[in-house]
């Protein structure tokens, strides 16, 4: 009979981690292409940005709005970055529930005949024993995974590098 | 999905946290009103009005993801440290944050 030992070591626990790692490495990656896609929306995606609007009073009270020309900027060169996910936690619980109970019945059966004629008899006793030994088995398994998922900065290089060099003069003082 | 966690017994839960920033492209049509059925916001509107810019919580965005005629639900953030490098390589005076 299998000891409640054995049962846990049954338990495919490789397996599962495996199957666990497998699966998060295959979401991870379902992930990742997705901000991809993203980013490349956003890098192709300009919008006009309008840097300074006026707003002039006349001497009669009326008012108009000029605007400076917008610039194209595109929405990853302004600062729209997609969100990155990386699974930080992953948990495999693992519940069993072991009953083992064991039952043992013996029967004993005895009867006996005699035979009795022509000067000669006979007498016979017989004895039948059985012996039965039951055993069940009862396990039930439960498992649980957890995972947690979190954001994180993106690549350091997916926007590109933004590189100021001003060339005015400085002003005097 | 449904179908198989469903099939084992299992539930998957997320825990619901604040509303973020979520691009979501549409096939045909103006996405908005899915937004909006989907108690979400529309911040701002790109490529004549297909692809927008919406403030969903995470569990809206993925219900919405579900929708027919919607591409793509994916999360966005704004970098406002270069947001206001970029505006201030431009040109543009940059209001400090009031008190």
């Amino acid at each position: 009979m299998a000891s409640v030992g054995r049962e846990l070591l049954d338990v495919p626990l490789p397996e599962m981690v495996m199957k666990l790692g497998l699966g998060i490495a295959e979401a991870q990656r379902a992930l990742d292409e997705n901000s991809v896609a993203t980013a490349k929306i956003l890098a192709d995606t300009t919008i006009p940005l309008v840097l300074a609007m006026t707003q002039t009073i006349a001497a009669d009270g009326t008012v108009s709005y000029t605007q400076s020309d917008p610039i194209d900027v595109s929405l990853m060169q302004i600062g729209l970055l997609p969100t990155f996910y990386q699974f930080s936690e992953a948990t495999i619980e693992v519940t069993m529930d072991i009953k083992t109970t064991m039952s043992t019945e013996t029967n004993i059966k005895v009867s006996s005949s005699a035979k009795v004629g022509f000067g000669c008899w006979s007498a016979s006793v017989n004895v039948d024993v059985s012996h039965n030994r039951k055993f069940g088995k009862e396990v039930h398994g439960t498992s649980k995974l957890i995972t947690k998922m979190v954001p994180v900065p993106p690549p350091a290089r997916i926007a590109p590098e933004l590189i100021i060099v001003d060339n005015r003069p400085k002003p005097t003082a | 999905m449904n179908d198989i966690y469903d099939r084992f017994g299992a539930t998957v839960t997320f825990s619901e946290g604040q509303e973020g920033l979520f691009i979501v492209v549409s096939q045909e049509k103006d996405p908005s009103a899915n937004i909006h059925a989907h108690g979400g916001s529309v911040v701002f509107r790109l490529d004549k009005g297909r692809s927008v810019i919406a403030r969903l919580t995470l569990t809206n965005a993925l219900a919405l993801q579900k929708e027919k005629g919607i591409l793509m639900v994916s999360g966005v953030h704004l970098d406002v440290q270069r947001y206001n490098a970029v505006l201030a390589s431009l040109g543009a005076s940059l209001v400090p944050p009031q008190q």
